[in-house]
């Protein structure tokens, strides 16, 4: 399956744009300086599509799985152009990882995110320092814009 | 009148074919895959003279490729013509590449190992004598982060229903939700090995995995 692919076009649309990644046209969009980021989830697959996703744009990743990890991992020095915070983690949760990492000093743009977007949540989280929350799943729609805004 | 006689001429050699002759083998494919009427006939001798320039082996092989690829092609599109899945399974299928040549069967054996255990998290948890939704609450939020994220509409339209009766501490209707969950992440489970076996059917042939193009 990891042989060579073929694109095509499906049901009737058109080919993909670069904003897709579309690989097909040889385009690749990427960002232009050096970014990094930490994607904080308890949920193994959403971590690992996170990842893969700014990966593919050139964005050097990681991921942990509690705020917890998140914070210790700032707090030993590690820095972060973003943060893509899930809301429910298992222990402290989304917005109170946010608050001690703001605490910390950190500059990054922090992104809350979930599975069932609840207005009181975006207010804690924004409260807490986040800068945007959304609903899941992570998109190209949302990350390119964010890439372009911290490339400038 | 070429192209009328082309046909008559086929479906002559075809009743005249004798069974299990070689040569006759990769003219029958050719023929159970007939050349539209609406195509001019200068199409088909240029396909017959494109056949003639290869081994008959590779003819056949192409031949068989280019069916297991169409065939994996109509069932995708039907994956998402039923709303089993969205375009965030083409999202996945994106990701894939040299550098990560197996993503997406890892990632959705990795929603298919975290589903069962969400699922069976939550029956226990709705089977206490006193339910904790706060925990149904936690465990239906993972499940559908990571079933929108693969792209597993069905399943991810049920979690929201689910949590509806999860908010009104409905607890029988969550337990008749949840069933209908199960449904369906079985049914998409199977679907994708499926999809995954004809992919696989593709590459032993020695051919290439199609993938649907995104478009914004």
């Amino acid at each position: 399956m990891g042989a060579a692919v073929d694109h095509v076009t499906p049901m009737g649309m058109s080919g993909g744009s670069a904003e897709g990644n579309d690989k097909s046209e040889g385009q690749r969009f990427s960002c232009k300086s050096k970014l990094t980021a930490l994607v904080v989830d308890n949920g193994g697959v959403c971590r690992a599509i996170q990842t893969a996703l700014l990966r593919s744009y050139g964005v050097e990743t990681e991921a942990v799985e509690t705020g917890e990890a998140a914070v210790e991992l700032i707090a030993s020095g590690a820095t972060f152009s973003l943060i893509i915070i899930e809301m429910l983690l298992s222990f402290m949760n989304g917005p109170e990882t946010a608050k001690q990492i703001r605490a910390m000093g950190a500059q990054s743009k922090i992104l809350g995110i979930t599975a069932f977007f609840d207005e009181r949540d975006q207010q804690e989280f924004l409260a807490a320092g986040a800068d945007n929350f959304i609903e899941k799943p992570l998109s190209p729609e949302i990350v390119i814009p964010i890439i372009n805004e911290l490339d400038n | 009148m070429f192209h009328q006689l082309f046909h008559d001429v086929l479906e002559t050699v075809r009743c005249s074919l004798a069974d299990g002759d070689a040569d006759a083998l990769v003219l029958k494919k050719h023929i159970q895959n007939p050349i539209p009427k609406s195509q001019k006939p200068w199409d088909s001798a240029l396909l017959i003279q494109s056949i003639n320039s290869h081994s008959r082996e590779e003819q056949t092989v192409s031949m068989e490729v280019g069916q297991m690829q169409r065939r994996l092609i109509e069932y995708t599109k039907s994956l998402f013509m039923e709303g089993i899945l969205d375009d965030q399974f083409l999202q996945l299928q994106q990701l894939q590449d040299e550098s990560n040549p197996d993503f997406v069967v890892e990632v959705v054996s990795l929603f298919f190992q975290d589903a069962e255990k969400l699922l069976n998290d939550i029956t226990r948890a709705l089977d206490q004598q006193s339910v904790d939704f706060t925990k149904v609450d936690a465990h239906v939020h993972q499940l559908k982060g990571s079933s929108a994220s693969v792209g597993a509409q069905r399943v991810k339209n049920g979690c929201i229903a689910f949590r509806n009766f999860c908010e009104e501490q409905n607890v029988d209707g969550s337990l008749r939700c949840l069933q209908q969950i199960k449904q369906e992440y079985y049914h998409v489970k199977n679907k994708l090995e499926a999809l995954f076996r004809l992919e696989q059917q593709i590459v032993a042939a020695g051919g290439s995995v199609p993938m649907m193009e995104l478009s914004f």
